[in-house]
């Protein structure tokens, strides 16, 4: 891939994700009927790791830390580590090096798997500590 | 089918003709690793016969190559886990595939770690592609989703009119 082609890309991207966030900050998913609705939710009834995403998102822009917490506590603890990510992946296609860190040992990341797992179970059995997981 | 590696990801598969296609482009190099199914492990290819069959290897001088013409034959280049793009599947896109992703970027760390590097490249494409199935999963529901609410708006604004 050319470095313009590379940089075009990191563009496109970044304006893609402005304008979504103008639309998460300036529509509430939760009131409004134009977002669309999980496919898992939909189909079985039950909530995905994804569920409430949306309604985060909007409540972070508007500063809600801990509604947003609440809609999804897997997410927004996701979005430090993103940010990273995201941003060492920018800079990786702007500059076309393929320099990157060296890897966490392996149990972080099933660590990081079983919590995933765990939230996603919790949140559907309800209870005090799961209605509040729940989107 | 082969695979080849390219900026530590695994890529591929690719049928002979392609990867042959892609070492005249220069894409795939002397010293790139590529694999193919029944082979032990990643190796150079100059070290297959593609390159043999691709038309004859690069003249290079002596001065240039620094009197070590194969340099790179133990490559040790980061390898991806991907797991920024299984973590934006599993929230975003509403999707199981993003945890799919999520155990074999954890696979990729591990195979990493014990410095088992096929095993590790094999692990991040394929917490690669099922991440990029889930964003294009992702992509396609939304697009879908956008020409259902123009439709529907559409009917609406259209039924608006027939009121008057």
């Amino acid at each position: 891939m050319s470095a313009l082609s590379r940089r075009a890309g990191v563009v496109l991207t970044s304006g893609v994700a402005l304008l979504g966030a103008g639309v998460y900050f300036w529509l509430d998913p939760a009131a409004s009927g134009l977002f669309p609705k999980c496919p898992v939710w939909l189909s079985t009834g039950w909530f995905c790791p994804g569920c409430g995403t949306q309604r985060a998102v909007h409540a972070l822009l508007h500063g809600r830390i801990l509604e947003a917490l609440s809609f999804n506590l897997f997410a927004v603890l996701a979005l430090p580590y993103l940010a990273v990510g995201l941003w060492r992946m920018g800079r990786r296609m702007w500059t076309g090096s393929s320099s990157q860190r060296a890897l966490a040992p392996a149990w972080t990341v099933w660590l990081f798997l079983a919590g995933v797992l765990a939230f996603t179970l919790w949140r559907n059995l309800g209870g005090p500590i799961g209605s509040w997981l729940a989107p | 089918m082969w695979y080849y590696e390219m900026d530590g990801a695994a890529q591929g598969p690719v049928s002979e003709s392609k990867i042959l296609d892609l070492i005249d482009q220069g894409v795939v190099t002397r010293q790139t690793l590529v694999w193919q199914d029944g082979m032990a492990d990643w190796v150079p290819a100059a070290q297959t016969d593609l390159i043999a069959s691709a038309g004859p290897p690069p003249v290079r001088s002596q001065q240039a190559a620094g009197w070590d013409p194969e340099p790179e034959q133990t490559y040790a280049g980061p390898v991806d886990n991907h797991l920024v793009k299984a973590i934006l599947v599993t929230i975003f896109c509403c999707l199981p595939l993003g945890i799919v992703s999520i155990v074999y970027a954890a696979q990729v760390n591990g195979h990493v770690q014990a410095g088992r590097r096929a095993e590790a490249l094999e692990a991040s494409a394929n917490a690669s592609k099922w991440a990029n199935w889930g964003l294009i999963a992702g992509l396609v529901i939304g697009v879908l989703y956008i020409l259902y609410l123009v439709v529907i708006i559409g009917f609406a604004g259209m039924g608006a009119l027939d009121s008057y």
